[in-house]
């Protein structure tokens, strides 16, 4: 069941329609990766869970409830421009965040103890933000936003800057609060990234969500389908009597063809010859279902 | 975790900041107090000491006439010398400030201040006659009724130049201690806006909480150290006695203790709102340097105004003008030109007025923030940022 509904937001700036009908919903452990090309509405619609911009029409609730100041103080929040004081010690910042977000003193300097145990800076607990490398930096933000176990956490390209390694440990860490029933809402434009973490997305264009749902099923959705061909015969003429079809890549032994539709496979092996011996049909890749609903296919 | 929980979390934070700057300025200005308490005492102290010369037998009853025009606590050495050039050539040394080398005729070192040069001749002069009268047989009331002069009365209201003192330092202290403070909470404001960190913040406090936090907490700290500089000022005064302390003193510093919270309030307020309108500290001092222009038109009324016999009218007027009140009105109860139930009332004026500027404020501030990338006009803060309160 949702829990966080964001119903028919409509904002303008000046002529520029940021949001227009933008409506998404999360359920509580759900991941979901919020898509969309750059001036999409996903930044503003983030915002307005979190009262930073004020919409011109349409609601954001919270379990049914209107989302108050009280409702957001159990939700986790990482603006697309990070933010922290540059000249105060970490650990100090985290607890002082966390207590802002009704932690009790003790429980917050623990909370900030054990995440920065948690992402390796124990030892540069009073080191300053300015003192820090930028993923290191990006890992005390995300403790900001992670700090007091939120119900909802809210993250504006949080990969975006960090290297696999540092991915990996905050694609673990927002795994991990999602199995615990955190409800999670992410943008990135790293799309294989979104397509390994998230099981649900929700595609942004022109201030609206064109296309919602789990990946595996709006990948499956499309009507193009792709077949990896692996055959021992290199003649690729058997591709051209399959309407539509073409051939989008080529190794040693191995052709890729892209189709409009979806076939038989039985009927490609008959089309292939002998030589084929082994098919792998997949649907199309989540930025191919992304571009598309960007408009741009 | 009750509101007040936050708020007071928020102001913890604002002060934590500044411990060290604060700390330093306090320490600093305490210095720099004292010294001058210990300079002023030191001055008091230091009683006039003159050597004066002589190449003839002094007049007599000159030495006393002389000691009865001078300061009280003058110290006067008289060394006598064998002629005229030897008193000459010491003065040209500097050995002296004065020296006698006739019945009506006196040198002057270079040292010599016009405090000594002007009894010195009337004590020889009032020795002469002295001298001339009891040649001519003449008694003491004859002499007087000879020396008879006509006499002036000044009715004018007398103007007591210690209350000026007062209150000149009170305009000064107090318009300095409100910019200064001030100016804390704008650039606090604009840090937050321009290092982001203010989006975290507001998905936990509303923004009046915000401000009310700075406002708080900064202008804590500013009252503490006026405080501090109010009680050195008074604590040395009344230890060293030999320091004159006014009897205004001690009231205009509890006046002054009331007038900057109100005035702080007041231009704390305005400041914040200013400083959310920037994006970055720059543009900040463009915001917040005009506003400070109108408590500097105070200033720059009261200074002139403090060693006058009585306030004009503009100054009268303008005290009970909010942006000017907290400089004007413990300076013109300092002077005894305003009554401490008229000063009460400019305060309520002023509270109220506080007030209301800290809920319009807030709202320029709301809007001012959020809109973390751009300078914002005050209108456009105004208005978008009336939702965010609710």
């Amino acid at each position: 069941m949702s829990v966080l509904r964001i119903r028919d937001l409509h904002k303008r700036f000046g002529d520029v329609v940021a949001l227009h009908g933008c409506s998404v919903e999360v359920e509580r452990g759900q991941m979901l990766g919020l898509l969309g090309p750059n001036g999409a509405g996903k930044t503003t619609a983030m915002r307005a869970v979190f009262g930073l911009v004020r919409v011109d029409s349409g609601t954001v609730t919270w379990d049914d409830e209107s989302v108050d100041i009280h409702t957001r103080r159990r939700f986790g929040f990482m603006p697309e421009e990070r933010g922290l004081y540059p000249k105060m010690p970490i650990h100090w910042q985290l607890t002082h965040l966390g207590k802002l977000h009704g932690m009790s003193h003790a429980a917050a300097e623990r909370a900030a103890d054990d995440w920065l145990e948690l992402v390796g800076l124990a030892d540069r607990r009073d080191a300053k933000v300015t003192e820090l490398s930028h993923g290191n930096q990006q890992r005390v933000q995300l403790g900001a936003s992670l700090l007091h176990s939120p119900d909802l956490v809210v993250l504006d390209e949080p990969f975006a800057g960090l290297d696999p390694i540092a991915s990996e440990t905050l694609a673990s860490i927002l795994l991990g609060r999602a199995r615990d029933g955190t409800a999670v809402v992410f943008s990135s434009h790293q799309l294989d990234l979104v397509e390994d973490l998230c099981e649900d997305v929700a595609i942004m264009h022109k201030g609206q969500v064109v296309v919602t749902g789990r990946v595996t099923d709006l990948r499956a959705a499309e009507q193009r389908r792709y077949v990896d061909v692996v055959s021992t015969d290199a003649d690729e003429g058997w591709v051209t009597h399959i309407p539509g079809a073409k051939v989008v890549a080529r190794s040693t032994g191995r052709i890729r063809v892209s189709l409009d539709q979806p076939m038989d496979v039985a009927e490609i092996a008959r089309l292939a010859g002998a030589g084929a011996t082994q098919f792998i049909v997949e649907p199309p890749p989540l930025s191919e279902v992304f571009r598309k609903a960007a408009g741009n296919v | 975790m009750s509101e007040w929980t936050i708020l007071r979390q928020l102001a913890w934070r604002e002060i934590y900041s500044r411990r060290k700057v604060f700390a330093i300025t306090t320490v600093f200005l305490a210095i720099v107090v004292s010294a001058a308490m210990f300079v002023l005492l030191r001055e008091v102290e230091s009683a006039d000491q003159f050597t004066i010369l002589h190449s003839i037998d002094l007049p007599r009853g000159f030495e006393t006439t002389l000691t009865g025009m001078l300061n009280e606590g003058t110290e006067l050495t008289f060394v006598r010398h064998p002629d005229t050039d030897s008193v000459r050539r010491a003065l040209e040394e500097d050995e002296a400030e004065a020296g006698i080398i006739g019945p009506l005729e006196a040198l002057w070192g270079s040292e010599a201040p016009f405090d000594l040069k002007n009894p010195i001749i009337g004590a020889l002069t009032a020795s002469n006659l002295q001298r001339t009268a009891d040649d001519l047989g003449l008694s003491p009331d004859d002499l007087t009724g000879l020396l008879a002069t006509a006499r002036g009365e000044d009715v004018g209201a007398e103007v007591n130049t210690e209350d000026e003192v007062v209150a000149v330092f009170t305009v000064i202290l107090l318009f300095m201690a409100i910019i200064t403070y001030g100016q804390w909470v704008s650039y606090g404001v604009v840090e937050e806006k321009g290092n982001r960190i203010i989006e975290l913040i507001l998905a936990t406090s509303n923004p009046i909480q915000i401000l009310w936090a700075k406002i708080l907490s900064i202008g804590a700290l500013g009252l503490a150290q006026l405080v501090l500089i109010i009680s050195i000022s008074l604590g040395l005064g009344l230890a060293w006695e030999e320091i004159p302390l006014p009897e205004v003193a001690a009231s205009t510093g509890a006046w002054m203790v009331l007038w900057f919270i109100l005035g702080f309030g007041f231009y704390a307020a305005l400041f914040a709102s200013a400083g959310a309108l920037a994006s970055n500290s720059q543009e900040a001092s463009n915001s917040v340097g005009p506003m400070a222009i109108v408590p500097g038109v105070g200033y720059m009324v009261a200074i002139p105004m403090m060693n006058q016999a009585t306030p004009n009218l503009a100054l009268q007027i303008m005290a009970f003008f909010p942006p000017w009140s907290p400089l004007l009105v413990p300076a013109m109860l300092a002077r005894g030109w305003m009554s401490p139930l008229i000063a009460g009332v400019a305060a309520l004026v002023v509270a109220v007025t506080v007030w209301l500027v800290v809920r319009l404020a807030a709202r320029t501030y709301a809007g001012g923030v959020t809109q973390s990338t751009k300078t914002v006009g005050w209108r456009e803060a105004f208005r978008s940022g009336s939702d965010l309160l609710q």
